[in-house]
């Protein structure tokens, strides 16, 4: 670079200009931006695939290009509804120009070719087999969230005891079912954005944890993240034992579940950045139980307030079925010293997080100075 | 530290546990025997309807464990010949 060590102005900057440009038909609001440098999206067969499209899209768009011709920033938005139905309608044998790649070859076109058909047929083996697996259009719904959503949602999980209207929203679809609102529109919704993210921020935290320490070794990444893994299994096996045992019917959505356990990574990742904030002893405890009782109290509120489109909350009937079985206990209790504790439904699901986490504070109190990384495996379980 | 092969193993040894308890020996003698069917013995006595509708409810926490049990034992005696094969095949071979 010394060139520009002496005090000459820059040369101007030169846009790439595809050297062998590819017939595409304009987009209809696409405003044509300097040296012919056409695109906001990436890459050239994506772009060639809205040939059959456009003639559609041309009659309506029209009249808005003429006032949208030359403003880059309403580009984006409006291109997005065309490649929108670019992947629902992709052809699988539409003639696709590479000579925009400068792929003259005949060989080598036919060979991008193969290799595109290869993939579209993976995809739909993929989809037709493993498809029923992972519900896409039932999990898209929890990853509909926004950004206010997300910083109120971590506010709430942070600071759950001033929070008011708990319940979820329903709206009352078009065809007359009750459906609840989906994230982005209800802040009590459950989502798994947050979840997902804590839990990568949680296993990169650790990681952090231990490289302050100067312990770092690549595999307790995976250990973490199986290690996480199986303490939201452990818990959904849990909840769904307890939902099981007494009898709770209504309250098993899966993703539901999952979200919910997701949410108490976000109070290990606070109790983590305050260990290694060097916070040790006494406000540490306080730290952690601050976050455990937050944690708590949020999951606590969320899934009782919830209401399934079913008339009956679920928590209802648990916390009935335990005042029953209370109120026959003290009954029983006037004759008899002992405690009939054990024998009743002792084994709710919020009564096992409890527990869990009742022994879990005991162990972790029991040693006197806890190593970190052991403080960071105990949390999960015991919120 | 706890992973996910060690509560896959965990699972296994038991559901093995559950498969393995033997029905008249012992679970009969603590009384987790499981019930026969209501309808076996409904024929020689009038059918109570509203009492069918609470038997879900009334079962109890017990009943369902007792339920529980015997589900499994039914359903995962065979898939378990499997699960136990391949996993002692897999620590003959690799488990060092």
């Amino acid at each position: 670079m010394s060139y520009y060590s002496n005090n000459r102005s820059p040369p101007p900057l030169q846009h790439p200009v595809p050297t062998h440009p590819a017939y595409i038909p304009e987009p209809p609001s696409t405003p044509v931006s300097p040296q012919g440098y056409q695109r906001y999206t990436s890459s050239p067969p994506s772009q060639s695939y809205p040939q059959p499209i456009p003639p559609q899209q041309h009659i309506s768009p029209s009249y808005i290009s003429h006032g949208g011709q030359y403003q880059p920033i309403g580009s984006p938005p409006r291109q997005q509804p065309i490649h929108g139905q670019v992947p629902s309608h992709m052809p699988p044998t539409a003639p696709v120009d590479f000579s925009a790649w400068g792929l003259n070859d005949a060989t080598a076109q036919f060979g991008m070719q193969l290799g595109q058909s290869a993939v579209a047929a993976g995809q739909d083996y993929v989809q037709k087999n493993l498809g029923g697996l992972i519900p896409i259009t039932a999990v898209k719904r929890y990853f509909n969230v926004s950004n206010s959503y997300v910083v109120h949602k971590l506010r709430i999980l942070l600071f759950p005891w001033r929070h008011k209207p708990w319940s979820r929203r329903s709206r009352r679809a078009e065809n007359g079912q009750v459906e609840l609102l989906s994230p982005k529109e209800d802040v009590n919704a459950p989502d798994l954005y947050i979840p997902l993210m804590a839990f990568v921020t949680y296993i990169l935290a650790v990681a952090l944890h231990f490289g302050l320490k100067s312990d770092f070794r690549p595999d307790i990444l995976g250990v973490r993240a199986s290690t996480g893994l199986v303490v939201i299994l452990l818990d959904f096996a849990f909840v769904k034992l307890g939902c099981y045992l007494l009898n709770i019917q209504g309250a098993s959505q899966v993703l539901d579940l999952l979200a919910y356990n997701g949410y108490k990574f976000v109070g290990v990742i606070v109790t983590l950045i305050a260990g290694m904030l060097n916070i040790r002893g006494t406000l540490y405890l306080l730290v952690f139980l601050y976050s455990f009782f937050a944690t708590a109290f949020f999951l606590v509120s969320s899934v009782f307030h919830s209401h399934m489109p079913s008339p009956f909350p679920t928590f209802c009937r648990l916390t009935r079925r335990l005042s029953n079985s209370f109120t026959s206990q003290h009954r029983t209790t006037v004759t008899t010293n002992h405690v009939s504790f054990p024998r009743r439904h002792a084994t709710g699901c919020l009564y096992g997080h409890f527990g869990m986490g009742v022994v879990v504070t005991w162990l972790f109190m029991c040693r006197r100075f806890p190593r970190m990384d052991v403080v960071g495996y105990l949390i999960p379980i015991g919120i | 530290m706890l992973s996910l092969g060690t509560i896959l193993y965990v699972s296994v040894l038991l559901i093995n546990a559950m498969a393995v308890l033997s029905e008249d020996r012992f679970l009969a003698r603590i009384g987790w025997a499981s019930t026969p069917v209501q309808t076996g013995g409904a024929y020689a006595q009038p059918y109570e309807q509203p009492g069918y509708a609470g038997v879900q409810q009334d079962v109890g926490v017990k009943g369902r464990i007792i339920n529980l049990i015997s589900a499994v034992r039914t359903l995962m005696r065979i898939p378990l010949i499997g699960i136990n094969l391949v996993i002692i095949v897999y620590e003959l071979i690799l488990g060092g």
